[in-house]
């Protein structure tokens, strides 16, 4: 039997605006083809992704700013990231690629992250979901304006701490995932720039994981073994062609550069259908 | 999955329902939907007087860190937005056949009807699914 084909998008920097307009992309690309898609990416300069119906109101806007921090509003729900010093993925795969019927939301995190824990593992990490850790099981379920530091099932957790953070959208018959791997954290940063009281001993980094600088390369190069060995697929790497950058550019400008979409939720479908951007 | 599937309602293949009084149809997502997506924490206010067409996008949803589309069951405008989702969107989890209904929509195409499923067939296309 043939191994089941999906295809992998070399890492590469780039700004939130662009990054989350490629991460869109991979939606219509999935729609279009029906191979699942994986990206691995970086983040420069340095951002703040704001989930998809969260408030600006948990930010200090002026920080931001005055530090040159973009603030970008993600596709996917859940709570704000500080993009700085991490690797990121993301992921389009069909509801029909996980199972028969309509798969939950928890249970497809369970089976997404999956290769994430896998990569851990890779990393010489003992991964485990936070319903099943012994540790912070028990308390799974609860939301943070700060990703990183709420917690629930199927969030991943190394030594009873939260590592990273994932977030879906679903869209006709589409799962599309994305999630942050931290490589260091930068509590002071954070601090300046998330309003509020942030538990940084709920988290943690691979830096302090591992007691040793990680340099990016070390988790781009387990990603896309972890997820062929978990999700059994084959990736075959294809970076964006010309045509398909300049899609992406179009959705950059079009949505995540504008302010319509920045601002605070509201009457969502409209300004979605103003934009001719509606899926 | 033991899901609750109301008779006199009617229902798409993405789980959303309508009860059909005169020329409004009052919509939500079925007992299957709520299940699936988990705790729901934000249900998007649409614009009222918003024009909507048959299971095209509506408005979106957030449940568990995802962000979710509702379609409309049918085409028309929207009349009402139930508010008391604004503080509380688990209304959606613990009665969404009743106080978690989500708009009424002024029908402008009753034949569209047709389109949707009853309860019978809608109880067997989500037992399919399992």
């Amino acid at each position: 039997m043939q191994p089941l084909r999906a295809r992998f998008v070399p890492y590469r920097c780039a700004s939130g605006f662009e990054n989350m307009a490629a991460d869109e992309y991979l939606i219509s690309c999935y729609q279009r083809y029906r191979v699942p898609v994986l990206r691995i990416y970086g983040w420069d300069p340095p951002s703040i992704s704001l989930g998809r119906y969260q408030k600006a109101a948990c930010l200090h806007v002026d920080a931001c700013r005055s530090d040159s921090v973009n603030i970008v509003r993600r596709v996917t729900g859940g709570g704000a990231i500080f993009h700085f010093s991490e690797v990121t993925y993301s992921l389009a795969v069909g509801e029909r690629d996980l199972g028969k019927g309509a798969v939950s939301i928890k249970d497809s995190f369970g089976i997404l992250n999956g290769f994430i824990i896998e990569a851990y593992h890779m990393l010489g990490l003992d991964a485990s979901y936070a319903k099943d850790s012994a540790v912070r099981g028990a308390a799974a379920g609860s939301s943070q304006p700060f990703c990183f530091a709420g917690n629930e099932e199927f969030d991943i957790l190394i030594r009873g701490k939260k590592i990273g953070g994932n977030a879906q959208r679903r869209t006709e018959g589409v799962i599309f995932q994305h999630g942050s791997i931290p490589l260091t954290i930068d509590a002071d940063r954070i601090m300046r720039y998330f309003r509020g009281t942030i538990d940084f001993d709920n988290f943690t980094c691979l830096e302090e994981l591992l007691s040793r600088k990680v340099p990016p390369y070390d988790v781009i190069k387990v990603l896309p073994k972890a997820f062929s060995a978990v999700m059994k697929y084959e990736c075959h790497e294809k970076d964006f062609s010309p045509s398909e950058k300049k899609d992406i550019t179009f959705i950059m400008k079009n949505r995540y550069r504008a302010d319509s979409w920045m601002k605070d939720r509201r009457g969502y479908a409209h300004e979605e259908r103003q934009a001719g951007l509606a899926q | 999955m033991d899901i609750t599937v109301l008779d006199g309602y009617y229902y798409t293949k993405e789980h959303e329902w309508a009860r059909i009084e005169g020329t409004t149809a009052t919509v939500g997502i079925t007992d299957y939907a709520q299940q699936k997506l988990g705790d729901i924490t934000y249900v998007d206010p649409p614009a009222i007087g918003n024009e909507l067409k048959q299971f095209e996008f509506l408005t979106g949803i957030e449940s568990v860190k995802a962000a979710s589309d509702i379609y409309s069951p049918i085409s028309g405008k929207i009349a009402a937005y139930n508010s008391a989702l604004d503080e509380n969107p688990e209304l959606v989890n613990k009665s969404c056949y009743t106080d978690g209904w989500i708009v009424q929509v002024e029908i402008s195409d009753p034949s569209e009807i047709k389109n949707l499923m009853d309860a019978a067939a809608y109880r067997s296309y989500a037992a399919g699914l399992e």
